[in-house]
């Protein structure tokens, strides 16, 4: 048996969607940075805290880079394809007719940046979303067009 | 479809109707009301307890009162509209097309008063579309004939319309009304035994969460369940002569494991009774109905091709008592709030015999599960199963061997080294025996799935049910060249998500490919279904 599965071109996003990620990602593990730090201060250990703070950024920069260069999408004339995960890597198909609504979201760094996000809703329960960063708001709105406008 | 009031007067609920909103609404305030009481509890007394829980009782009252007697629905052709709530008014269209499950509740206190809390439910949000509490029963089943009618009505029109042209076409309503009446005589498929309810309550944990309660109960009135355990403690002493050796120790534990076990089953059983006493499953040519319940006989109504998913359970407690459960689970009938159990329709059967659920399934999905031929999962799934199986096990044995082996003499390390042992003997054969029992089979309209050997589901998921598919592969899965298919579907549990892991790459390719494009093919008949519905309904409304 011979596989004849193939995927579709996968479209990559914006490329300032990896300092959009790398904000994200540097500021969420900042936090325990901080309490780590904290406790190794007052352990006496102060020496150790710009290194994991090094490592924070370090490791959020790769990460976001990795992320950006496994995000892809594709609208075809069937369904919404998504790609991503770095290290559960998934690819998942929406079917056309089975898209419900979609939102055009604005996050803070989102509107710094003009980027817009497109968060397309099924009426499925466990992944009921699936959302396209790092588009500017005239693709945004083009992509949800062609996809209302083709499952209508 | 008209978005204004109709002109007639409409349906009022049940005149009992007040005491039972404001009876469910002291019940979803009884967690805050206790907790003011027992939190807020002091030595120094000024009375505004008193008034200021009067005011409140006073105010929930009256709105309860003015909800109950404003709120009115409407039975038109093709729809029900229903006008409640009088600061904040609501006027909702529910197309009778749409509801794909009508869940009906009667406790005690309804079967007193012979009245039936209805809530009609559609496959949008976790919420019903509508509840409708009280009604009488005539009402109710009227309400539940009307809808039943309408929507067998529809389908046959549109079966016409699709296929050969016939005459019949324009037929009236009533005469497909007087048709379907004739058609759906209902006939009992199941009917679940007292003894089996002792079997189910054998078999499952449903007592875990009274005795939880038992414990929380124990915990806030002071009493200590440590009292039972000190008492086994003594009685085990007096038995052994005032020894406090390891055969104490070890005949304590025992007894108190099984103290604990029988509890838990006795409680179990308990639950089981309460649950299902007297389950019944009725059902037509395209229609299932089922109830059950001591004190509460809940139940519901769905139409066949509603059902997007349905469960067999399986284990090895059910297959040493020869019995198996199937759930089922439609659009609509989600866990809603703080209830531990999904509304509606929910089982075909809480326990059967395993022949009496073939032919079940046989009858009403026309399936015969133990002809089907399962493709497997990869070669090397059971070694891959087992080897995180043998990780975690390691993860928690490692630890307990450290801090033994500082404490305890030889002859107990040895002990808990054939423990470990055995632990590992036991996770190596389950997983591999697991793996190879896992399996899947496509069908044309099914997706059908068994995991598992000691704990097994077999889970027959709807192909035009599915909303999207994922094709996924994590580190270890890229490493060994195997890959896991997901679907999301349009029914309301996070248990209950159909995926299958530990595939071959190709073989996942194959599924994920098979599976989207029917899906999406299924999707747009569907879609295509649900308009020409809609447009026989409008023609026949006008």
């Amino acid at each position: 048996m011979t596989a004849n599965v193939s995927f579709p071109e996968f479209t990559m996003i914006d490329p300032r969607m990896r300092w959009v990620w790398f904000a994200q990602y540097s500021f969420w593990l900042s936090l325990p940075a901080i309490g780590i730090s904290v406790a190794l201060i007052v352990l006496g250990f102060w020496w150790i805290c710009p290194i994991v703070f090094a490592l924070v950024y370090t490791g959020s920069f790769f990460y976001a880079k990795k992320a950006y260069a496994r995000f892809g999408y594709a609208i075809a004339e069937a369904g919404l394809w998504i790609r991503h995960g770095i290290i559960w890597q998934a690819i998942r198909f929406v079917p056309r007719a089975r898209v419900q609504h979609t939102d055009v979201v604005h996050g803070p760094i989102d509107r710094k940046l003009e980027l817009a996000q497109l968060v397309v809703n099924t009426a499925g329960v466990q992944l009921q979303q699936v959302s396209i960063p790092g588009l500017t708001e005239a693709r945004a709105h083009a992509l949800r067009d062609q996809l209302l406008l083709l499952s209508s | 479809m008209a978005h204004k009031l109709p002109s007639s007067e409409g349906y009022k609920l049940h005149r009992f109707s007040f005491f039972f909103v404001l009876f469910a609404q002291l019940w979803n305030l009884a967690p805050i009301l206790l907790a003011a009481i027992f939190v807020g509890r002091s030595d120094r007394y000024d009375g505004w307890e008193i008034i200021g829980t009067s005011f409140a009782a006073i105010a929930l009252s009256v709105y309860t009162l003015i909800y109950t007697l404003s709120f009115r629905f409407w039975l038109l052709e093709d729809e029900i509209v229903i006008k409640k709530g009088f600061f904040d008014r609501t006027l909702r269209h529910i197309p009778f097309a749409r509801i794909s499950n009508i869940a009906h509740k009667q406790n005690l206190l309804h079967r007193i008063f012979r009245v039936v809390e209805l809530n009609l439910e559609s496959g949008s949000g976790a919420q019903s579309e509508a509840k409708l509490t009280v009604l009488t029963k005539m009402q109710a089943a009227d309400l539940e004939q009307k809808i039943r009618a309408y929507q067998l009505s529809v389908a046959r029109r549109t079966i016409l319309k699709d296929g050969i042209k016939d005459s019949a076409v324009s037929e009236t309503l009533t005469q497909d009304v007087a048709d379907f009446n004739a058609r759906t005589e209902e006939t009992l498929l199941s009917r679940t035994r007292f003894g089996d309810l002792i079997r189910l309550g054998l078999i499952s944990n449903r007592g875990m969460l009274l005795i939880g309660g038992g414990f929380y109960f124990f915990s806030q009135t002071g009493l200590s369940k440590n009292n039972v355990f000190k008492a086994i403690g003594n009685m085990v002493r007096d038995w052994l002569g005032g020894s406090h050796g390891p055969l104490f120790w070890m005949l304590s534990a025992l007894i108190s494991m099984m103290l604990i076990l029988a509890v838990v089953r006795l409680a179990s059983i308990v639950v089981a009774i309460v649950q299902f006493y007297d389950f019944k499953l009725s059902g037509s040519e395209s229609t299932l109905r089922s109830e059950s319940g001591l004190l509460t006989r809940q139940g519901g109504q769905a139409r066949v091709e509603r059902i997007a998913l349905i469960v067999i359970i399986d284990g090895w407690l059910y297959r040493l008592l020869h019995r198996q459960s199937v759930q089922v689970y439609l659009p609509g009938n989600a866990i809603q709030g703080d209830s531990m159990e999904r509304s509606g329709m929910t089982r075909l059967t809480p326990v059967a015999s395993p022949e009496h659920v073939q032919t079940l399934i046989e009858r009403i999905f026309d399936l015969q599960i133990s002809a089907l031929r399962w493709h497997p999962l990869a070669p090397k799934a059971g070694r891959r199963m087992a080897r995180k199986a043998l990780f975690f096990g390691a993860l928690v044995w490692a630890p307990v061997i450290v801090m033994a082996s500082l404490k305890v003499n030889s002859a107990a390390m040895a002990a808990l080294g054939c423990a470990a042992l055995l632990t590992f003997a036991w996770l190596f054969y389950s997983r591999h025996k697991n793996a190879r029992e896992s399996g899947y089979v496509l069908l044309p309209d099914f997706w059908i799935i068994k995991t598992g050997y000691f704990s097994q589901t077999i889970q027959l998921v709807r192909r035009d049910a599915i909303q999207s598919a994922s094709f996924s592969t994590s580190h270890f899965d890229r490493s060994s060249n195997m890959a896991k298919v997901r679907v999301d579907l349009m029914v309301g549990s996070m248990s209950a998500t159909p995926e299958l892991g530990y595939l071959t790459k190709l073989d996942a390719e194959l599924l994920f490919k098979e599976l989207r494009t029917d899906s999406m093919a299924k999707s747009q008949s569907e879609t295509a279904r649900n308009r020409i519905e809609n447009a026989s309904a409008v023609n026949a409304g006008a």
